[in-house]
């Protein structure tokens, strides 16, 4: 794949404090990348030095492997779609659309063409001649996601375009704009802190963590295999479950703690049991290395055909753990743990190893 | 808010009306009746018994009421025009500024117009002389530019800080130069501050006094009308005066009636977004 841009070494401080920090990312050419992280780690202000409204503190961005990062933006070509969309409030939707090109001088035939193919293509046409502010929200978010596809630019910016429609219409909205950047081929950099987005959207999932990015890949690949606890923390639709202990044989993927582990008419519900409650998603679990004790009896709460959550104690940092079994469990039952697959990580959180235990 | 309106609302507003509009009926008895209806009575009728142009006649052959009323106009358009020219950049330079340092800046500005006019204006008049700018429309204008540009400033501010900053950094994104970004996008959204900024530094120049007398206080070839205004008076011609500020407030009433739907008081705290 062609690197498409760049960061190298990305600083942006305000005053004292690091909002980029250290910051380096490849976006391939064409692809769907999703800018993921918790609200205050850097994702809006990454947007906006890459599109050049805010200036690096330190670092290159490079695009096609020219330095852009002192260009202002009017020369970057960098399209951009803002949070709360910034249509023009005294302009028709047409004219919106149409600035863009307006100010690349476009001849005057040229712009109507462009503006109504790609009304057509959003489905906006019958609304171009209404002023922007009568518009509904998910018509606002077509015609601000036109303004930036009208013309051309090299890549696409999105910061939470979605975020101001509500659900029905944004989960319509969200297969639509993966279908026109598949059907165009730009490359899409597209900031969320929604999970479901960014995994039904991206070709590749960037973590980003106070100021750089955490870890990068699929999202399949982050959800088996983050790369720290904090990851793991992080994405899915639930936290990852941690258990602190010592690490030990880990024989064919059976995770019990020394002495204390009674179970629940041993080997019955063997294989049954999900750490993470990820549903059918996955089978994590994670022991990072800890020479606690492990005196852990898991209190089962209630639920549907004994698969719901638990509550434990003590070790346990998360303490959800879904069970998959006709079996019902009582309060104060013992159960052991089979783990089809499991992260290792050191007592700093990080990936040791990855084990699938199948 | 209760729907319907107390009708006691109407008697006061009524009355407060009667109060305002008072003066402006006795200077319209004056100007429109017989001197001897008016000033050739001890009590003189507060209603019209007859109707006269004699006295704008007059006035108009004895006095040049024409030059100093054109002088203020062009003082006033000059006035207006430099306020914007100015507050636009100002306001905006100012509305960037965090609310901590935006707020000092702006209480220094109105510094000027909490000090006495004549405090202000006596040493200026001394520059204006040595720069030949005494007895000048141009002199006028600049004097009465201090008052107006605080507010002209302030309010210019106000629009541009109710504006989303997203617009701005969309247009430049958008690959907007500066210019393009201002004509286009930002001064039409802002344009009711631009217009109430407009018209408040005309009106407050139009009937401003202090500045203008001192520096250009010669009647009638160079004043603007308030201070040919202030010499009839004391010249004892209280009729021409009558005449001319009954003439003077035309401009005043046409503006605000053309402009009257934008003076409303949330255009002035800056609230223009719809």
């Amino acid at each position: 794949m062609n690197v498409k841009m760049k960061y190298e070494n990305v600083y942006k401080y305000y005053k004292s404090s690091k909002i980029l920090n250290k910051l380096d990312l490849e976006i391939y050419d064409g692809e769907f990348l999703v800018i993921l992280g918790p609200s205050g780690t850097g994702k809006t202000t990454l947007l906006r030095v890459t599109v050049g409204i805010e200036d690096l503190t330190a670092g290159k961005i490079i695009m096609d492997g020219v330095d852009i990062s002192k260009l202002p933006p009017n020369k970057r070509n960098i399209a951009m779609v803002f949070q709360n969309y910034a249509l023009y409030p005294n302009m028709t939707a047409y004219q919106n659309i149409a600035f863009p090109l307006k100010m690349a001088r476009k001849p005057r035939s040229e712009i109507k063409k462009k503006v109504s193919e790609i009304s057509e293509t959003l489905k906006i046409a019958e609304v171009l001649e209404k002023n922007v502010t009568l518009l509904s929200g998910g018509q606002k978010q077509r015609v601000a996601l036109a303004r930036a596809l009208v013309r051309d630019p090299k890549i696409f910016l999105l910061d939470e375009p979605l975020s101001n429609l509500d659900a029905r219409v944004r989960v319509v909205a969200r297969s639509e704009l993966k279908k026109i950047q598949k059907e165009l081929g730009h490359t899409f950099v597209y900031v969320t802190h929604d999970q479901s987005e960014a995994g039904s959207l991206s070709d590749r999932v960037a973590i980003l963590r106070s100021g750089r990015i955490e870890q990068i890949g699929t999202y399949e690949e982050l959800l088996d295999e983050p790369r720290s606890t904090w990851v793991g923390d992080f994405i899915g639709d639930h936290p990852m479950n941690f258990i602190n202990g010592e690490k030990f044989g880990l024989p064919k993927g059976t995770l019990g703690f020394r002495d204390s582990w009674a179970t629940i008419g041993d080997g019955e519900i063997s294989g049954t049991v999900e750490l993470c409650q990820l549903g059918e998603e996955s089978y994590h679990i994670q022991c990072s290395i800890d020479s606690s004790g492990a005196n852990q009896d898991i209190d089962y709460g209630e639920g549907e055909n004994s698969s719901e959550a638990s509550t434990g104690t003590g070790n346990f940092r998360r303490s959800t753990v879904g069970v998959r079994s006709s079996k019902k469990y009582a309060v104060g039952d013992r159960i052991r743990f089979h783990l089809d697959k499991f992260n290792v990580y050191d007592p700093e959180g990080k990936l040791i190893e990855s084990v699938n235990a199948k | 808010m209760p729907n319907k309106t107390n009708p006691l609302i109407y008697i006061v507003v009524l009355a407060l009306a009667l109060l305002f509009f008072y003066p402006f009926w006795v200077l319209f008895l004056i100007a429109f009746e017989p001197t001897k209806l008016t000033f050739g009575l001890i009590y003189p009728l507060q209603f019209p018994l007859e109707i006269t142009l004699t006295n704008i006649v007059n006035s108009f052959n004895q006095v040049d009421l024409l030059g100093p009323l054109m002088r203020s106009l062009e003082v006033a358009f000059i006035v207006g025009g430099l306020a914007l020219l100015l507050g636009i950049p100002a306001g905006y330079g100012i509305a960037k500024l965090t609310a901590r340092i935006s707020n000092k800046i702006i209480a220094f500005l109105f510094i000027i117009n909490m000090m006495p006019g004549l405090v202000i204006a006596i040493p200026i008049s001394l520059y204006f002389y040595s720069a030949h700018l005494e007895n000048t429309v141009l002199g006028v204008a600049l004097a009465q530019e201090l008052v107006v540009l605080p507010l002209t400033v302030f309010i210019i501010m106000g629009g541009f800080r109710s504006l989303p900053r997203d617009l701005e950094n969309q247009a430049r994104v958008d690959g907007a130069p500066l210019s393009s970004t201002f004509a286009r996008v930002l001064l039409p959204l802002i344009r009711v501050p631009i217009l109430i900024a407009f018209i408040l530094s005309w009106m407050t120049s139009w009937d401003e006094f202090t500045y203008a007398f001192i520096v250009a206080p010669i009647v009638p070839t160079d004043s603007t009308f308030p201070v040919a205004l202030y010499n009839y008076v004391t010249r004892d011609l209280p009729l021409q005066s009558a005449t001319f500020a009954l003439v003077a407030t035309v401009p005043v009433i046409v503006l605000v009636v053309v402009f009257q739907k934008y003076l409303k008081g949330q255009y002035l705290s800056g609230g223009l977004i719809g």
